[in-house]
């Protein structure tokens, strides 16, 4: 929530029991140390997060189609079959190797796969020389993560020879967690738009439609997941600049979570707008979601842009849906859930049905109430043209490339070279604008609700506002009724990430969006791989880029 | 009558876009003339005229804009005052202490 007053100045001075478990950042229980160690400190900006190894993992119950199938498992399922003994890290690991050896060929959601290293570190968790929250579970890593000794491309000609010699920050933290990379996901090159090949040839498919590669599979975090939705890793992390986390777990039926600017450190992943990049999970559920947020979330010594911020909170309770006494579901504390105006005249046909469904099922829930916002009146202004403010931070880091060789940038040159066609004083404005479009939504749409539904990811990525999305329900595709996602975008006030979650997890708590799989790829449309894929031009991408 | 970048005649945009590509380093003469299918680059051509597009339609979009002040009189000169530049809005609501923990 926004305050005029400095509330975490007051909760440190208070010392209240519900601040310091509030700021706990960590499931479980409050013991008496941890609670000490939240009153004293936990409100001063900068705090550090919990060490990844304390991080509490949640008790979950395992679906039997998930014992039956390992591939099935959400991360917090297949995390528990590790850690209790009823399978081994390597058994998990070469269930989701095994499936991606028989269906990437068609998904194309990879572009790298070190399967050896991850089936050596799969075998270290067994030995118990890896440990950790996340010990033995197998995540895609979209490509412009540097991982040490792995290549990272960015699926560019640029880095096309690139090995880092350090992690990102991010899968830093994972990996000290215990995950296993199982493979680099293919992206848009550069995270621009859905993933291509750098001359702009369509790769990754829609995990739900795999014979028809023109069904767009959200951009560009695309590979991390189709590799989610296809069931080859239990989950991943992409970037956002552009809807690139959100859009592609709508369209592939996930669970995307973009948090606030800061929450996860930027350290290590490739740049494409400095002030919009956002790292984040594209999961199977809400809790899913949360688990992979409280891992990578911390302040990072490398990355200003995470230092002076509210520590982070309980990702992973809030992520757990609770009852009422007379068991319904319920949200865990009495949310107004914003409704834009003219918000369902944004969808047609069958989605707004869905989308109408989905409100009334979110209206439904005891302690959420929907309430009316208005856009302010220069809206369109300042998130659509005022959009094109964030092109010169991508050619100003590759502006040495952008001189030596071009034709490096493949198709997605053109906004790489637009961004120098803005001069300093505009890009200036672009600033002023933003601190303008902050005022308007803290103070103005967001000033009669806590969480808004969201006709567009631009906004709140503009403004670094976090932004969840999740599944509402099935559409008609070339392969069928009921096979096209469609989902739904909350937006929240800064760092109030467990808000989102609370009512996500409240929703699918009720409905059962989040726990259908795509069918296999058919025979055909595994023979049918190599043939023709379509291809997007210079121009389309310029217009659809991140 | 404000001027505009549509007051530029096709033949001076094509020289300030050249102009600017050169003045950043960039050398138009690296790209294809024609289609490359292994590359998908842009053509020359067809970079020039996307660009020429873009400052026809973006910077004047942005660069006419104020944020309003509210004032009934010197609006111009009220507005220096309001909105300053922030990169980072959310993080400058977190450091302002405008941010429960």
């Amino acid at each position: 929530m926004v305050s005029d007053v400095n509330r975490r100045a007051f909760l440190a001075a208070s010392l209240s029991a519900s601040g310091a478990a509030a700021g706990l950042g960590l499931a479980g229980a409050v013991t008496p140390a941890s609670a000490a160690a939240a009153a004293a400190p936990s409100a001063a900006p900068g705090t550090a997060a919990r060490p990844v190894a304390r991080i509490r993992m949640p008790d979950v119950r395992v679906r039997p189609e998930a014992r039956a199938d390992l591939t099935e498992t959400t991360l917090a399922e297949a995390a528990q079959l590790v850690r209790r003994g009823r399978v081994t890290a390597e058994e998990l690991v070469t269930a989701h190797l095994e499936r991606a050896d028989t269906f990437d060929g068609t998904y194309q959601a990879f572009n790298a796969r070190p399967v050896e290293a991850a089936l050596a570190r799969a075998r270290a968790v067994d030995a118990g020389d890896v440990t950790g929250p996340l010990a033995g579970v197998p995540l895609t890593i979209k490509d412009n993560f540097f991982t040490a000794g792995v290549p990272t491309t960015a699926n560019s000609t640029i880095f096309a020879d690139f090995v880092p010699t350090y992690d990102a920050t991010a899968w830093r933290r994972l990996s000290n967690g215990g995950a296993v990379m199982v493979g680099k996901g293919q992206m848009g090159p550069l995270a621009t738009t859905r993933a291509t090949l750098p001359n702009g040839t369509v790769t990754t498919v829609n995990a739900w439609t795999p014979a028809d590669p023109t069904t767009d599979p959200g951009g560009s975090s695309t590979g991390p997941a189709t590799s989610v939705a296809g069931r080859m890793a239990c989950s991943s992390i992409g970037t956002q600049t552009g809807g690139s986390i959100i859009l592609p777990a709508n369209r592939q039926n996930l669970t995307g979570l973009k948090p606030t600017m800061g929450r996860i450190s930027l350290h290590g992943v490739v740049p494409l707008t400095y002030t919009r990049d956002h790292v984040g999970p594209l999961a199977r559920d809400v809790l899913d979601a949360a688990i992979m947020l409280q891992v990578m979330a911390a302040p990072d010594p490398t990355d200003p842009r995470t230092q002076g911020l509210p520590r982070p909170a309980d990702y992973i309770t809030a992520a757990r849906p609770v009852t009422d006494r007379r068991g319904r579901v319920r949200v865990r504390r009495p949310t107004r859930v914003g409704v834009p105006a003219g918000y369902l005249k944004s969808f047609t046909g069958e989605a707004l049905a869905l989308q109408t469904a989905a409100l009334a099922d979110l209206d439904a829930i005891p302690g959420i109430s929907l309430v009316d916002v208005t856009y302010p009146d220069d809206w369109t202004l300042l998130t659509g043209t005022f959009n094109a403010v964030r092109l010169p931070e991508r050619s100003e880091p590759f502006l040495r490339q952008l001189q030596a060789d071009p034709t490096a940038f493949g198709v997605s040159l053109t906004s790489w070279v637009q961004g120098l066609f803005l001069s300093a004083d505009e890009w200036i404005t672009g600033q002023r604008a933003k601190h303008r479009l902050l005022r308007d939504v803290l103070d103005t749409v967001m000033a009669d609700c806590d969480v808004v539904l969201q006709t567009s990811v631009v906004p709140f990525d503009i403004l670094g506002l976090p932004e969840l999305g999740f599944p509402v329900g099935f559409g008609t595709s070339s392969a069928g009724p009921d096979t096209l996602p469609v989902g739904a975008v909350l937006g929240g006030a800064p760092y109030e990430e467990e808000r989102l979650l609370e009512v996500v997890a409240a929703y699918q708590a009720v409905t059962d969006w989040h726990l259908r799989r795509p069918a296999d790829p058919a025979p055909a449309a595994r023979a049918a791989r190599r043939t023709e894929r379509p291809r997007l031009t210079a121009d389309e991408v310029a217009r659809l880029t991140a | 009558m404000p001027v505009s970048a549509a007051d530029l005649t096709d033949e001076e945009l094509t020289a300030f876009v050249k102009a600017r590509l050169l003045v950043s380093g960039f050398d138009l003469s690296l790209l294809p003339t024609t289609f490359d299918p292994a590359t998908g680059v842009p053509t020359q051509d067809t970079l020039v005229t996307s660009l020429k597009g873009f400052v026809r339609s973006t910077p004047g979009a942005i660069n006419t804009w104020r944020p309003a002040s509210g004032e009934a009189t010197d609006e111009d000169l009220y507005a220096q005052q309001v909105a300053p530049p922030l990169e980072y809005p959310s993080i400058v609501e977190a450091w302002t202490g405008k941010v429960d923990a």
